[in-house]
């Protein structure tokens, strides 16, 4: 085991430098940079690749609607357009 | 798994510091002690017995543990009497013998494994004694005990 993996508590999180820099005979390096170049497979979440999702679920819906030709845009008018009503 | 092989010269390591910072392996300003011919961690649960007239063996329960770290090393000068260039640490620019004379309480740390990212180490805080400088024409160096009367508990920590 790599002893920069006890730089990370159980829940993966990173509880070094909060630079995240790491030391090594002396030589300062950036831990992930230094764990993707050594081969050494981290903890936690900020180093993973995020995978691509292929979101299966979804179904085609049916847009009948847009097959509709669309209207001429005009409102249609009820009444005469007076707001007050007749007693 | 693995044994921790200290025959590189770098590993196991005796820090000083008047503040805990300045008191981790590799720390800027701390006080590496160097010419250690050996060191000892000693931790003693003390520990209570009583016997009953119910029962053929004694009982025990633990009260405190008390802790002390002790060495013997070459007198190095500097480490020694105190070395004025290290304004940050108050006991590196007093010395060993006039932190102790002084009954100074100190920071330390032993480190295991070195001062790599990772490394083991154990800290805490205490007082040093048990100088006892020694030379004769056989022995041709000045040589010393010492140790560090633990106030407190050693807590276990990793060189970040």
């Amino acid at each position: 085991m790599s002893k920069i993996l006890r730089l990370f508590d159980a829940d993966g999180n990173w509880k070094g430098n909060p630079d995240h820099s790491i030391t090594v005979n002396g030589v300062k390096h950036d831990v992930y940079e230094y764990a993707k170049a050594n081969g050494i497979e981290l903890p936690g979440k900020k180093h993973k690749k995020a995978e691509k999702q292929v979101n299966i679920d979804i179904q085609d819906k049916d847009y009948a609607d847009l097959e509709k030709p669309l209207d001429s845009g005009h409102t249609e008018e009820h009444g005469d357009g007076d707001s007050e009503g007749s007693e | 798994m693995a044994v921790i092989n200290v025959t590189s010269g770098s590993q196991a390591i005796l820090v000083l510091g008047n503040t805990a910072p300045l008191a981790v392996p590799g720390a800027a300003g701390s006080l590496e002690v160097p010419l250690v011919q050996d060191l000892t961690i000693s931790t003693a649960p003390g520990t209570v017995r009583y016997s009953t007239l119910d029962s053929t063996a004694s009982s025990a329960f633990t009260t405190v543990v008390e802790n002390e770290v002790t060495f013997n090393m070459l007198v190095d000068d500097d480490t020694f009497f105190g070395d004025g260039a290290n304004t940050t640490n108050s006991i590196a620019s007093d010395g060993l013998w006039s932190t102790s004379n002084g009954k100074t309480e100190i920071f330390f740390s032993i480190a295991f494994e070195g001062t790599d990212s990772g490394d083991y180490y154990l800290t805490g805080q205490g007082f040093i004694g048990g100088l006892a400088p020694s030379a004769s024409i056989d022995q041709a160096v000045w040589l010393s005990p010492g140790s560090i009367t633990v106030n407190g508990d050693l807590t276990k920590s990793t060189v970040s």
